[in-house]
């Protein structure tokens, strides 16, 4: 007979493990936030979001629109701004098992094996001068004011 | 590359350098292109960072055929040499499933029928497992075209000297050889959509490695630091 406890074991592991690194690469992803915050005054915060795939208006059809493909991207917002705008930093993707991670920089994408690696990539996405500009526009959106409430 | 560029101008082709720097070491890549047949739209950096070390696994160049707008990513690669990284070194798995990683996110971005030509100095054989198991670039043509998972590798042709007539048996010549001296690490790999595409197809050649003479001449000649035969693929429009 098929040996299934073995099987189920290493899955419930794998599980497990996934887990464990997804929980640390969005902890990375927070105290990226959080580094940010503090350096902003409270005018920016990081989240990995999905996005829906941008298309032709003057070509779109019904079959476009019901079989319109997502993405996941790391943006950045204003907290303290009259409207939810978030603008995309990267594409991103996770893989079942957490790592390798992938953050589509403007000219690299990176995988990412470890935790290590991926503070490398998300400090080099940062100092790019394209984020660069994506975060002083978030910084720069309209805030709320006594006058909003 | 300014007289390269020079001589290349002449025939209407342009050469671009991608030589760029990552973590301690660079990417080594220049290309030429015919600009009246393709256009590049696009050329990036694909790397993997393993704790503070990093791996080149390719640069990224997306090229578009004006004629009829076909995109086709090409994925250039220049993996270490087995003298920095052995045979049976862990890093190589990495480096192909990571290749591998790429292709199947342009499949998904781009649809399952894009075309990706993955080519270039591997460092390893196409029997080796980074190349065969991990990158799953498969001898076997006819199950190529049935399968949506493996990638077809004509170099499979040129593991050794098939006639007399033949002046090398790969394309590169590692003179301290025990076994052999000949090794076919460069290649390139394409994606099914080459085989059973109505656009673009991969056309068959049994000449992948150019055996010019005076080059084998070079390459086999201990005291020249020439050590590869250029090699080639050919691709065609099906109407």
């Amino acid at each position: 007979m098929a040996n299934f406890i073995d099987s189920f074991n290493k899955g419930i592991k794998a599980a497990d493990k996934a887990r464990a690194n997804k929980d640390e690469i969005f902890s990375v992803i927070a105290d990226l936030s959080d580094q940010l915050s503090l350096a902003s005054e409270g005018k920016l915060k990081i989240d990995v979001v999905e996005k829906n795939e941008t298309m032709n208006p003057f070509s779109i059809t019904a079959k476009d629109l019901f079989g319109r493909k997502t993405y996941s991207a790391i943006v950045a917002s204003n907290p303290l701004a009259a409207s939810y705008r978030p603008e995309e930093l990267a594409r991103w993707r996770i893989s079942e098992s957490g790592y390798p991670c992938h953050v589509a920089l403007p000219d690299t994408e990176i995988y990412c094996e470890d935790k290590v690696a991926l503070e490398n990539a998300l400090a080099r996405l940062i100092a790019t001068p394209a984020a660069g500009k994506v975060l002083q526009s978030v910084m720069n959106q309209q805030v709320l004011t006594d006058d909003d409430f | 590359m300014e007289d390269v560029s020079r001589m290349c101008n002449e025939f209407d082709f342009e050469v671009r350098s991608e030589i760029t720097k990552v973590g301690r070491s660079q990417f080594d890549v220049c290309y030429a292109y015919n600009k009246h047949k393709i256009a590049v739209i696009g050329c990036r950096d694909v790397i993997d960072g393993i704790g503070n070390s990093t791996l080149r696994i390719a640069k990224r160049i997306d090229i578009v055929t004006p004629l009829d707008d076909t995109i086709i990513h090409l994925l250039v690669s220049h993996w270490p040499s087995r003298l920095h990284c052995y045979k049976d070194h862990p890093d190589r798995q990495t480096y192909a499933l990571r290749l591998r990683d790429q292709f199947t996110n342009i499949l998904s971005d781009y649809g399952q029928g894009s075309y990706v030509i993955m080519l270039g100095d591997y460092n390893d054989e196409p029997f080796d497992s980074s190349l065969s198991d991990q990158l799953r670039a498969s001898r076997d043509i006819d199950l190529v075209r049935k399968s949506k998972h493996l990638l077809f590798n004509p170099f499979w042709q040129h593991l050794s000297k098939r006639s007399d007539s033949h002046h090398g048996a790969g394309s590169y010549y590692y003179k301290s050889g025990k076994t052999t001296k000949w090794h076919t690490f460069d290649q390139l790999i394409f994606s099914p959509s080459f085989l059973n595409s109505k656009k673009w197809m991969y056309r068959h050649s049994h000449d992948l490695v150019h055996e010019i003479p005076a080059l084998v001449e070079l390459v086999t000649n201990a005291k020249m630091n020439f050590d590869h035969l250029p090699v080639y693929g050919r691709i065609e429009r099906a109407s």
